[in-house]
């Protein structure tokens, strides 16, 4: 069950980490003009093209150990960010947010103008627009996205292995308990034993995306 | 034109490509797969003894486990030599096997390499508890086993380990200054670059590393000699002679 619970974290984490960075850049892509924004909309899609070891294998060149960020991580908060959980939690983070971004981006772009120019002109500033306009019209749209960000998260193993490596004992995620199962002469029943719990956390995770996406739908104020 | 002219057009195309890959093909390849550790030594010694020429064979490389679990799904390999044992008992049982041997002078040693950017003292399986980082090889492949036989006996307490999946990996790892040490295999220590040898790891302290010849089921005749040229003049694969050869400056 570990193996699980880790995923479910990394998951879980990876999805907060990426829910403020989603919504900017989403909304950046939806409603602003600025130079480099067709670049930014392609770095922020690219995950999702990309070979996934590709990706990984980007990520470890600029996070590793002797890399600016890597050291910086590690002298000012003891965070390492390559082979460890937290490796993890950044490749599912980085992995999942093409999904989440374009789906706030969709959203946003379906906020209609007007409710916000009607907000603008009784005197709301930009901030007060996002949160009192934007936001709680989009929020369907950002609900979905998180959860498709959730699910790459829990799913996610091609970056994962490169920059997170096979983590230790009680550390690894499902994806990665699967494949070190493989390597075992005997770990046929473990890797069975995984597969179905992957099966069951599938149905169990698209039973709620489908009952969540319901009540979105008759949401009163879409 | 009708349905039938464009079946019977498919029909003759199909036909034409089966007769040209037949053509291409007089003589079946000799499929080598082969444990990862041995990338660098398996070609160089295999041809001369084996009267094979590198064209009539085709070697992959790869972690034993997955050679074994692609085996058992019926992909193309006629030898496989295999990092441990139980791989080769595993594709025994399933009836995978024809022949198998395991040569007396195939045997591997461990030892532990240090980053050269790892500036602390690193001796002894005592001082791996003062490196930060140390890299050994997955739970399940052979290297991770060995080595965990010896952590067991000399526990890291201090030290976060990262796991690599296989040999290759664990070098790299090492390599690159990701790990400030880690337990390698002794054969891949004339390859390893921007890296120190720190000490050799008794053979001791954990099972031995045997490595094994399978022929596998359905391999052609060429396939078969090959096997039996390897059996009858034996390529001291592994010996202290092979490394010697490149060791010298590898001394601790």
């Amino acid at each position: 069950m570990t193996p699980m619970l880790n995923s479910l974290f990394v998951a879980l984490f990876a999805v907060l980490l990426a829910t403020p960075l989603a919504v900017g850049t989403g909304w950046l892509l939806a409603r602003r003009q600025f130079p480099g924004k067709s670049l930014l909309h392609l770095l922020m899609l690219s995950p999702l093209v990309l070979p996934p070891v590709v990706t990984g294998y980007l990520l470890l060149s600029g996070l590793g150990r002797h890399s600016w960020a890597g050291e910086w991580a590690r002298d000012w908060f003891g965070l390492e960010l390559s082979f460890s959980m937290t490796a993890a939690i950044i490749a599912a983070m980085v992995m999942g947010l093409p999904l989440y971004v374009a789906s706030v981006r969709l959203a946003v772009e379906n906020v209609p103008r007007e409710l916000e120019e009607v907000a603008e002109v009784s005197g709301a500033s930009n901030w007060q627009v996002f949160w009192r306009i934007t936001l709680p019209t989009a929020w369907p749209g950002i609900v979905a996205g998180c959860l498709l960000a959730f699910a790459r998260g829990m799913g996610e193993f091609g970056a994962t292995v490169i920059l997170a490596g096979h983590l230790q004992e009680g550390e690894t995620t499902l994806a990665l308990a699967v494949y070190q199962a493989l390597d075992d002469p005997e770990g046929d029943e473990t890797v069975w034993f995984l597969s179905a719990l992957s099966i069951a956390a599938c149905f169990v995770f698209l039973f709620a995306y489908e009952r969540i996406t319901r009540k979105i739908r008759h949401y009163p104020h879409r | 034109m009708t349905k039938v002219s464009y079946i019977l057009l498919l029909t003759l195309l199909l036909t034409a490509f089966g007769c040209k890959s037949e053509s291409i093909q007089p003589q079946e390849t000799i499929q080598v797969c082969a444990a990862s550790s041995l990338r660098h030594q398996l070609k160089e010694k295999l041809y001369p003894v084996s009267s094979v020429t590198p064209e009539q064979v085709m070697t992959r490389y790869d972690a034993s486990s997955r050679i074994a679990r692609q085996v058992e799904q019926g992909a193309p390999c006629h030898v496989f030599v295999s990092a441990s044992t139980a791989w080769v008992d595993r594709l025994e049982k399933r009836g995978q096997v024809q022949k198998r041997w395991a040569p007396p002078d195939w045997r591997n040693s461990l030892a532990v390499l240090r980053s050269t950017k790892f500036d602390g003292s690193l001796q002894s399986l005592e001082d791996l508890n003062e490196v930060s980082r140390l890299a050994i090889g997955g739970p399940n492949v052979p290297l991770g086993s060995y080595s965990r036989e010896v952590l067991k006996r000399f526990p890291v307490e201090h030290t976060h380990v990262i796991v690599g999946r296989n040999a290759e990996q664990v070098l790299r790892l090492v390599e690159k200054g990701e790990a400030d040490a880690a337990i390698v295999y002794a054969s891949d220590i004339p390859f390893a670059r921007d890296v120190k040898l720190a000490f050799h790891i008794p053979e001791t302290l954990h099972s031995p590393v045997q490595y094994e010849l399978a022929l596998l089921r359905n391999a052609p005749s060429d396939a078969s000699r090959l096997f039996e040229n390897l059996q009858n003049h034996g390529i001291g694969l592994l010996s202290t002679e092979f490394l010697k050869k490149r060791r010298g400056e590898w001394t601790p």
